[in-house]
């Protein structure tokens, strides 16, 4: 679907998170992949924008202003945003091959058993409608191989307790979405993390 | 906007970025490290003190530039890293890799 702006940002007000398959236990370090669910209400927030790195600081505000309201602390959303960012940089340049008129689509949803609950943690979906490829060929690099590029799907693994990536099936046989989940950490999950 | 000021004396090149550092000015930075390292001068420092976010497409510039300086034997010093774009080094286990300095004063003396 074209876009009709550079970049469209909507609230769901109507979505509850009771359906969300993820739960915050699914989400402790590290998630198989196949655990990385998307979830099957409609997402809470929803941003579009075209493959324009420009809208990069956008997107990571967003989700950074989004994960604080769930209960991060500032470290760990702009920890999460930095996921984002590098999701959606790996789309513009891998996916569109930096052409400015590829949709992207974000997607938020929190870790929540109702609508007015506290969040448990943030489930972000980012969706292209490019060429579809082997989700298992999407890999980090090694890190002992130091050399520009290469870094930003290990950045994500390394960021988030789950990251999957997959085909969509809404738009034929085009479109890849990564799903990416964190929970929100108790302050001694915290203090083990930095050992 | 990011921007970079390249400042050249006595066989040092301080280059000072200060914005945010994204796939959207990446590249102006990549431009900017190779006409530091034009010219083979002994040391390259980067001060980072300015700017407050940088993503791996940042981080690969600094690599390209390291290595390049690693070749014609110019010593790259990063300093005055704040602490997000500190986490991104620390992530990708670079932060061994690079010499980083905490301050101006001892990037110029290293």
């Amino acid at each position: 679907m074209p876009l009709r702006y550079g970049v469209c940002l909507f609230m769901n007000s109507q979505c509850n998170g009771a359906d969300a398959r993820v739960s915050a236990e699914d989400a402790m370090p590290k998630t198989p992949p196949d655990q990385v669910k998307l979830p099957d209400c409609p997402p809470h927030v929803c941003m579009e924008m075209y493959s324009q790195a420009r809208y990069l600081s956008g997107a990571r505000e967003m989700v950074a202003g989004i994960a604080k309201r769930y209960g991060f602390d500032d470290n760990e959303a702009s920890r999460i945003a930095l996921a984002v960012d590098e999701a959606i940089s790996n789309v513009i340049r891998h996916c569109y091959h930096r052409c400015p008129d590829g949709p992207i689509r974000i997607r938020v949803w929190p870790h929540s058993q109702t609508l007015d609950s506290d969040a448990k943690g943030i489930i972000v979906a980012i969706e292209d409608e490019g060429p579809q490829i082997d989700p298992d060929s999407i890999r980090g690099r090694d890190l002992d191989d130091v050399r520009p590029g290469g870094l930003g799907v290990f950045i994500m693994r390394e960021v988030m307790d789950g990251v999957r990536f997959e085909r969509r099936t809404d738009l034929g046989d085009r479109g890849m979405r990564v799903i990416m989940c964190r929970a929100v950490r108790a302050p001694q999950d915290e203090d083990e993390a930095k050992r | 906007m990011m921007e970079v000021q390249i400042e050249r004396r006595d066989g040092l090149v301080l280059v000072a970025p200060s914005g945010d550092i994204d796939l959207s000015c990446s590249r102006d930075l990549q431009q900017s490290m190779r006409q530091a390292l034009d010219g083979k001068p002994e040391r390259v420092v980067v001060d980072l003190s300015r700017v407050p976010y940088m993503d791996s497409s940042g981080v690969a510039t600094l690599v390209e530039a390291m290595q390049i300086a690693r070749k014609q034997s110019t010593r790259l010093i990063l300093c005055g890293l704040q602490d997000k774009v500190r986490s991104i080094f620390e992530i990708a286990r670079l932060d061994r890799v690079f010499t980083i300095a905490r301050s101006l004063e001892e990037a110029n003396t290293a």
